[in-house]
């Protein structure tokens, strides 16, 4: 079913107008981006139901100006009169007279060039979110929880959170014109297990560009995840060392994402702060290795069909056949550089900077089989799931935390689990060792990502199963 | 417009109580590379955060449900009245026991209301960058935020509490060179609500020194089971786990198993005893505020007294769960020092981690490490900065050894110790 447009959106454009009209009397060029995102949260846990809105809730305008120098930008969520804004861009951004007596030093901007675009775009969904009552879905988180309960004594607590969102935003600039309306939700599974005083957790995210209908993929992993939480009772501390590893398709997109995501992020580049930039065009990975990111690239959590800087959504090719041959980049970033710009200009929402960011990250699939890679490891893991990683992009470091990881002995599962596990290293290394690339692809965009320790976006990521080396501890 | 809501709540047949909190944000933000401003932005936002309560019966036991939602000042009033109406609808499938919602206090609390100061923002932009003297190492990027709160919270109770505040926050990157000419980078947070030029200088001074111990930093060796020392930031994440131990949600939710009186070191205490207080009033804290997001006034409140829980804190729903007393919910923790010098801490073999990458704590298991981005291996004799590997343990196992510094500091939403020395951590070298 069509997503329908946002009447706050539609209502607005007369005011969007009106500002861009007065602004661009004084700047060469100016922008607009407004939003309206709405959505809900509905958390079921053992003992406990919250309903609110989605964290990702919001409805607002960011104006962006060039005053012939550089740019400057104002967040707001009020509608006055379209002249009190103009005068409080002036006075705020602009035409600051604290900023003007401060001496600052500033970095000049050419102006944006934008071709003439008037374009607008539907998503589509199996079952629209209002279509499916509030009761219905707090009913059916229920209902999990209480299967999961029915599945262990040992279980001490299960959090069941299915959430949906639907984003509205307009672009309009000096020649753009664009609209989009999509929804996406997300849905999480948390079982947390007790065995004396050992306390474990498994889990399991869902997501797409859906309805409520993930709540049927969410219902159908229930005993799995339980089953897995009691298995991690038993699980041992993993005896740190370099290993043969296969990462599962979730943690192979948590190394796409840490390794050569983040640094590949053109904002990294202009402040000389990814070591990426000094070997583009160089082999950084083995053979095996073609990487992607992009908005149009997949269909998850992070695809639209223009960014928060009014550029259309693209699949850029990051790794080609282990050689690096492209960035991501916002707008800004890409002018700088001279390059063109991806779509990957986002903000956590209207009240936030643009950056450079993710949007759906993965290595593309190969033949190998699963089967052939176990076979081939004489010792190591398979790595499975993971609760967070991190990157060092000037230095090339990888932090990634897996939930759990299978033993491999003599090309067989012995059925021993080590848990959790921190896989570390040089990014080149890691890559560079992926020896066997598996057919299966899966892509996950549960959680959120962040720019340091701040500015949080969605982002999907993903990938086939991959044979590497890797350090673990 | 928030008179427009009260005014729709109190018509509406449906709903048994609501909690609004009106928050209105004004900041300035500039955003640097290396000493040059690449962008300027301003913000006025203002948001209504709505809670309605509905209480109903059922098999002779009281519930509440409730919904929370945004209000944006973009809607009108059709608008709100079907927010309100929606929610009150979805609040009658919230099945929670009841729980009462915070009344008014007689007693006048201080607010610490403060006018907006965003002219010293370019003044405190320039004392960041006044440590960047070295030829070696600079400030690569900054990021600078200076923003004033002004919260009101009304309820249907008849609380109406209200305070205003300056808060900055600052991060920023710091680049230095070693003799190879290969640079390394280190990630920086401040994060204050009393804005002191000296402090900043000082706190980038320090940054800027450490990067270029990360700069000349080996690779950390396989050094076996040795102690470890955390100092520094990372101090606040460990300390914070103990917290959770007594955080009146957790033991509720049962993922927390501790009850008042319990010692969350356990039994055989070989080192210091934990002390941890709540405070919500650290001075020149970020997180320092007067009332919670309920209007609850916030006081400081002894959580854990040499390792033994004396009272659980939360907010008022968890709080009457348990039956004890709300203490509100704040993010402000105070840990009392230990008994043993920094220097003596260091004595003997040992890695110490000012650094990770990402510091990474598990409430719920207890496990925590994280990729060591800059510290220093003392092998007896030299102290060896070293920077790759990673470390991993877990609450259960380092709890009833640990050696608290008696050196201090302050930061983010912390006061106390600077370094815990552990014992029964994994070193995984690069």
């Amino acid at each position: 079913m069509k997503v329908k447009p946002s009447k706050f959106i539609e209502d607005s454009i007369p005011f969007v107008e009106k500002i861009l009209k007065g602004l661009e009397r004084n700047y060469d060029y100016v922008s607009v981006l407004g939003t309206d995102v709405f959505g809900k949260q509905h958390v079921v846990t053992s003992r406990g139901t919250n309903y609110n809105d989605s964290q990702w809730t919001e409805r607002g305008f960011v104006v962006r100006a060039h005053d012939g120098t550089g740019y400057a930008e104002f967040s707001f969520n009020e509608i006055d009169d379209p002249e009190v804004i103009v005068r409080r861009i002036n006075s705020n951004i602009v035409n600051n007279d604290v900023l003007k007596e401060s001496n600052l030093e500033r970095n000049a901007f050419k102006k944006i060039e934008e071709q003439e675009m008037e374009e607008s775009f539907s998503g589509e969904v199996k079952i629209l979110p209002e279509n499916v009552a509030t009761e219905e879905k707090l009913n059916r988180l229920n209902a999990m929880k209480q299967k999961a309960h029915e599945a262990s004594d040992k279980l001490v607590n299960f959090f069941a959170v299915y959430e949906e969102v639907t984003v509205n935003k307009l672009f309009f600039s000096n020649k753009k014109r664009l609209k989009q309306s999509y929804i996406w939700s997300q849905g999480y599974l948390n079982a947390v297990v007790r065995k004396e005083n050992k306390t474990r957790v498994s889990y399991e995210g869902f997501s797409g560009l859906k309805g409520p209908e993930l709540l049927d993929e969410m219902e159908s992993r229930l005993k799995d995840i339980v089953d897995e939480a009691v298995k991690l009772l038993d699980s041992e501390k993993i005896k740190p060392g370099v290993y043969d590893v296969i990462c599962s398709p979730e943690v192979s997109g948590l190394v796409a994402h840490e390794a050569f995501g983040h640094g590949v992020e053109l904002d990294m580049f202009v402040k000389d702060s990814a070591k990426a930039k000094e070997y583009m065009g160089k082999m950084v990975a083995s053979e095996h290795v073609t990487m992607h990111d992009g908005a149009s690239a997949a269909k998850e959590v992070s695809s639209y069909f223009f960014d928060d800087e009014g550029v259309l959504g693209k699949d850029t090719v990051i790794i080609k056949n282990g050689k690096l041959v492209s960035g991501i980049g916002d707008l800004l970033s890409s002018m700088r550089l001279d390059v063109d710009p991806t779509g990957n200009g986002k903000r956590e929402s209207f009240e936030k900077k643009a950056y450079s960011r993710m949007t759906n990250t993965f290595f593309e699939p190969r033949e190998d089989k699963l089967e052939d890679m176990i076979s081939s490891i004489d010792k190591g893991y398979l790595l499975e799931k993971y609760t967070s990683g991190m990157e060092d992009p000037k230095n090339w470091g990888i932090q990634c935390v897996i939930l759990f990881g299978q033993e491999i002995k003599d090309g067989k599962l012995t059925g021993k689990i080590v848990s959790p596990i921190f896989m570390t290293g040089f990014v080149p290394d890691l890559l560079k060792s992926i020896s066997m690339v598996s057919g299966n692809f899966r892509l996950s965009g549960t959680g959120a990502c962040g720019k340091g320790h701040k500015e949080f976006v969605k982002v999907s990521a993903g990938g086939p199963y991959i044979k590497a080396k890797a350090r673990l501890g | 417009m928030i008179e427009k809501i009260i005014e729709l709540l109190s018509k509406s047949k449906n709903i048994d109580g609501w909690k609004i909190v009106d928050d209105v944000i004004e900041d300035k933000e500039l955003f640097f590379i290396k000493k040059k401003l690449d962008m300027n932005r301003a913000k006025k936002v203002r948001n209504f955060y709505l809670t309605v309560y509905k209480d109903f019966d059922e098999e002779g036991k009281s519930y509440r449900g409730s919904a929370e939602v945004k209000i944006h000042p973009t809607m009108k009033e059709e608008e709100i009245k079907n927010v309100i109406e929606e929610s009150a609808y979805s609040a009658k499938f919230v099945k929670n026991p009841w729980y009462p919602m915070v009344k008014p206090v007689a007693e006048k609390v201080d607010n610490h209301s403060e006018k907006q100061v965003f002219d010293e923002l370019y003044s405190l932009a320039e004392s960041l960058y006044d440590s960047d003297v070295y030829k070696e190492g600079w400030i690569n990027s900054s990021e600078f935020f200076l923003n004033h709160l002004k919260r009101r919270t009304v309820n249907s109770e008849g609380v109406d509490c209200s305070y205003e505040k300056n808060r900055l926050f600052i991060e920023y990157i710091t680049t230095w060179k070693n003799k190879e000419k290969e640079g390394a980078e280190l990630y920086w947070q401040i994060l204050i609500s009393r804005f002191s030029k000296d402090f900043i200088k000082k706190r980038s001074n320090d940054s800027l020194l450490q990067t270029a111990y990360r700069a000349n930093a080996t690779s950390t060796p396989s050094v076996g089971d040795i102690p470890m020392i955390i100092s520094g930031e990372n101090i606040i994440s460990l300390m914070a786990m103990f917290l959770a131990k007594a955080s009146s949600r957790m033991v509720y939710e049962k993922i927390s198993t501790f009850d008042i009186g319990d010692n969350v070191q356990g039994e055989d205490i070989k080192g210091d005893r934990l002390s941890i207080t709540i405070d919500p009033s650290i001075e020149g804290s970020y997180y320092s505020v007067p009332y919670d997001k309920d209007g609850l006034p916030l006081k400081k409140v002894e959580v854990i007294e040499d390792g033994i829980i004396k009272k659980f804190w939360g907010n008022v729903r968890y709080s009457h769960y348990l039956e004890n007393e709300p203490t509100g919910s704040m993010t402000n923790i105070s840990v009392k020092t230990g008994n043993t010098k920094l220097d003596e801490l260091r004595n003997g073999k040992h890695l110490e981690v000012r650094e990770f990458s990402d510091f990474q704590t598990d409430h719920t298991t207890g496990d925590f490490g994280g990729e060591i981005r800059m510290g220093w291996y003392f092998n007896g004799e030299d102290r060896i900065p070293v920077t790759g590997g990673s470390i991993s343990g877990n609450l259960n196992d380092i709890k009833n050894e640990m050696l608290l510094s008696n050196e201090t500091v302050s930061m983010k939403n912390y006061s106390g110790p600077f370094a815990v020395k552990l014992n029964n951590i994994r070193i995984s070298g690069s």
